[in-house]
């Protein structure tokens, strides 16, 4: 375990973390817009700073996570369980957030709680980490937060992500949401985005 | 610890004994005098003279203290006092328009004629615990700082009129010279007349009536209202003396006054327009007062064509439950001995259970006697 | 004995806008869920903050939640920002947050408002909370939680389409003034908070987010921006927003929500316009031609 890393998170907790969630709440509620949050002093690798400062923004000992393989190592599990007191499970339909280390291994929802129709909110939000927001194959976006349509074009994501992406929009109320998050940004999919692939 | 019946009057000497002495709590602090809970806790001795149904500030502190602060407990000894009191007569009906105005507001404008006043209330305040009131401020010689901080008292005289200026709130009912009821002599009456239900529901716990007035807000049974009015001040009490022929002023009594309006569409011969709640209380106490209004007006669905179906709606249901002496002794007599009632049921409930367990073995046999 | 418990008379420390962190990201997940169920009433661990419940809350720790150094806020109630409770909610946030407040509409970054949408168009960049009493709008015909959750996971809504429909039969029109049912994104119908009529068209496809915060009830809802909002309604029967014969008094407005001010009591009376921001910059961008 590395000291230093333990003892550092956000320079300021209180502001960092409200400017954190104030990314957040822009990118749900406008769609395929890139917004950049603050960077943590240090995160653990291979969690990146943007997620790294999603945990510490949203996360603590009442929201379970669930890690990908290889987010799930000591380094990872004892700086969130130290900064936010959050609790990881290997099941993934326990987890109220699910956080990727990318997107490989995204594309099957249905293992995450997708919420119910009395209660669609108690459904997960999952955060991925991606190379970059920009550059790779360009979907154009619709729906709620959106004033007509929007392109946008992360890297990384995995073949068929964006037909999955829509079956789960299709179900709505209840679905999954998602953050996109490169190192310095992030980018919202709420279950009302549906994209069209050009 | 009850032993037997004979050691009732021992205990009951101790008893008293023993709340004497937590009354007085630690003999090293000051004792609380009586003027001190007249003037400083003025909104509980309020609330004591509303639901003790006698305007005596001092005998309503007097009443706190005995209580150690047990506000229905005071009640009950006020209202004990008030049975030993002659009535000397009747005043006249307070003119509450001639009120000297400590607070006066109105939600139903942004301003109204005669002005908004907010005068003293809780209602902005930030409900943070003030330390500062912790340290009790004394001068050198442990006598209270005198604070120079006089308010000017507002000398406001203005009627309500501006709610009946147009013809969609219903009119006042008139001073007309009518023998009001009065609970304190006369049991109540059902189906219940107004001047029974008004004064019945200013004798009646706050916290029972806030919860009616709150139920009616959450569905069960609205009513829709607007606080058109809430005057605070005082008032001359008048009285005619037969023998002299003439009025004369006997003082005068702080009171809190509130006036809803209802918007009424249900009767299909009447055009819609708004019906009142009206509530009148000694002291500050708006809470009550609004709860009284609102209350008020449920009870009126009757004369409206509204369908009754909300415990709040429902005359029997409130008028008879709201006095807070009588749910406390009714409540509170379940520490009484009952060991004779007791007794009778228990033979009562063992017998049900031989006839029972009788017919489940006869039940048992004839099944068996079946499957056989 | 002060001492020892950490409690100092003379300094007010709360912490930044006075909810613990704990509370504040509680109350921001259940927002992003809001945001992401457009109309769907999120539940919420309220809190109790040092004004009443009854009197903004809800709107009090959205706002608290969401609140940060460089925010500029403005809190009107009735439209206005004069009144008692604006002001007192207005300082409440700057005693905890030391932020900057301001009275303009169009400077400020967060409005919270109580029964008003302000009139001069929102921008992007603006947030808006609205106070809410009682965020779910089948409560006025069904009292049970229970019965009203299963009708909104079923979009089961005929029951609000028959008590507007009654209206219609027995006065030719829908009799709700304010608080006037709305389906959002299509599918939930939803509380626009006791807003006048006059003020549901402003919020279909605003530009800015609008987040219900209904501390009493705990709930949290929201409209995302540029989401469609309906006023329910039939086809023989359209939607219709209030209509005043005058203008407002001190800046010739036609087309604002204006307030009946009493001039005496035999029956002189004004309109002015509800929301002082938009009257203000009327009044100074004439005086200016």
């Amino acid at each position: 375990m590395n000291d230093s890393i333990i003892a550092s998170q956000f320079r300021e907790p209180v502001h960092d973390s409200q400017a954190t969630f104030r990314a957040l709440l822009s990118a749900t509620s406008r769609p395929g817009t890139i917004i950049d949050i603050p960077s943590p002093t240090t995160s653990p690798a291979p969690l990146g700073s943007a997620l790294t400062a999603i945990a510490l923004s949203l996360l603590d000992d009442t929201t379970p996570l669930w890690l990908d393989a290889a987010l799930n190592t000591d380094s990872v599990t004892n700086y969130l369980r130290f900064h936010s007191g959050v609790r990881t499970v290997s099941d993934p339909r326990e987890a109220m957030f699910g956080f990727f280390s990318c997107a490989d291994t995204l594309i099957d929802f249905d293992r995450f709680n997708r919420g119910d129709s009395f209660y669609p909110d108690r459904s997960a939000t999952l955060v991925v980490q991606l190379p970059s927001l920009t550059g790779g194959r360009p979907v154009s976006l619709s729906g709620p937060g959106i004033e007509t349509e929007t392109s946008v074009a992360p890297a990384g994501l995995p073949e068929g992500f964006w037909t999955h992406w829509n079956e789960n929009a299709a179900s709505y109320p209840v679905g999954i949401d998602l953050v996109l998050a490169d190192q310095r940004s992030v980018l919202g999919l709420p279950r009302t985005t549906k994209a069209s692939i050009s | 610890m009850i032993t037997s019946i004979k050691g009732g009057e021992k205990a009951i000497d101790a008893s008293h004994r023993l709340l004497a002495k937590r009354r007085r709590g630690n003999p090293a602090i000051a004792e609380l005098s009586v003027d001190q809970i007249r003037e400083q806790l003025t909104l509980a001795v309020d609330r004591v003279m509303n639901e003790g149904s006698l305007h005596d500030p001092t005998l309503a502190a007097l009443a706190i203290k005995q209580a150690e602060g047990d506000l229905i407990e005071a009640i009950y000894l006020l209202r004990a006092y008030r049975t030993t009191i002659p009535r000397f007569g009747y005043t006249k009906p307070l003119e509450t328009s001639e009120m000297i105005v400590r607070r006066r507001i109105s939600t139903t404008h942004k301003d109204i004629p005669g002005g908004q006043f907010l005068g003293p209330t809780y209602d902005y305040t930030h409900r943070l615990l003030d330390f500062s009131l912790l340290e009790e401020a004394e001068d050198e010689d442990g006598l209270p700082v005198s604070t120079d901080d006089t308010f000017e008292e507002m000398n406001l005289c203005y009627g309500a009129g501006f709610l009946s200026r147009t013809d969609v709130v219903e009119a006042e009912l008139p001073s007309d010279g009518i023998a009001v009821a009065d609970l304190t002599r006369e049991p109540m009456k059902f189906p219940s007349k107004r001047d029974q239900r008004l004064q019945n529901l200013t004798r009646g716990d706050e916290g029972f009536l806030m919860a009616l007035c709150y139920s009616t807000m959450r569905g069960y049974g609205r009513n829709h209202p607007y606080v058109a009015e809430m005057r605070h001040g005082d008032v001359s009490v008048v009285m005619e003396i037969p023998e002299l022929q003439f009025e004369v002023g006997i003082g005068t009594v702080r009171v809190t006054e509130c006036r809803t309006i209802h918007m009424t569409v249900n009767k299909p011969d009447t055009p819609a327009h708004y019906t009142r709640g009206y509530g009148l209380l000694f002291g500050h106490c708006e809470r009550k007062a609004l709860s009284v209004a609102i209350v008020d007006r449920a009870l009126r669905g009757p004369e409206f064509g509204e369908e009754r179906r909300h415990p709040s709606q429902d005359e029997e249901f409130v008028l008879s439950h709201s006095d807070s002496v009588a749910a406390s002794g009714l409540v509170q007599h379940l520490k009484l001995p009952h060991y004779v009632d007791f007794q009778g049921e228990l033979q009562l409930l063992r017998q049900l259970r031989d006839e029972y367990e009788k017919r489940a073995g006869q039940a048992d046999s004839a099944e068996n006697e079946n499957a056989g | 004995m002060l001492d020892d418990l950490g409690l100092d008379a003379a300094q007010e420390d709360y912490s930044f806008a006075f909810l613990d962190e704990q509370t504040k990201r509680m109350v921001r997940r259940a927002i992003l869920k809001a945001v992401a169920i457009p109309g769907y009433q999120v539940p919420f661990g309220d809190r109790e903050v040092p004004l009443p419940p009854g009197w903004g809350t809800g709107g009090i720790q959205v706002t608290a939640s969401i609140i940060g150094r460089s925010d500029r806020l403005k809190v009107i109630d009735q439209g206005a920002d004069d009144t008692t409770n604006a002001v007192s909610i207005r300082r409440f946030f700057k005693r905890v947050t030391g932020i900057s407040t301001t009275e303009s509409t169009g400077e400020a970054t967060i409005i919270q408002s109580r029964h008003r949408i302000p009139e001069r168009l929102l921008e992007d960049a603006q947030i808006l909370i609205m106070q809410t009493p009682q965020p779910e709008p089948m409560r006025r015909l069904i009292n049970s939680e229970e019965q009203a959750r299963k009708l909104h996971a079923f979009a089961r809504y005929g029951l609000m389409q028959v008590r507007l429909y009654e209206d219609i039969a027995r006065f030719g029109h829908v009799a709700v003034s304010h608080d006037y049912p709305v389906r959002v994104h299509r599918r939930y119908l939803s509380s626009p908070s006791p807003i006048p009529r006059f003020d549901n068209p402003k919020l279909h496809r605003n530009r800015a987010l609008i987040i219900f915060g209904a501390g009493r009830e705990r709930r949290i809802h929201a409209i995302p921006p540029f989401t469609e909002v309906r006023s329910l309604d039939f086809e023989d029967y359209p939607f219709e927003v209030q209509k005043w014969e005058q203008c407002c008094a001190l800046c010739g407005s036609d087309n604002s929500y204006l307030d009946e001010v009493l001039l005496d009591d035999k029956g002189s009376i004004q309109f002015i316009c509800s929301d002082t921001s938009y009257c203000n910059d009327r009044r100074v961008e004439s005086r200016r031609r």
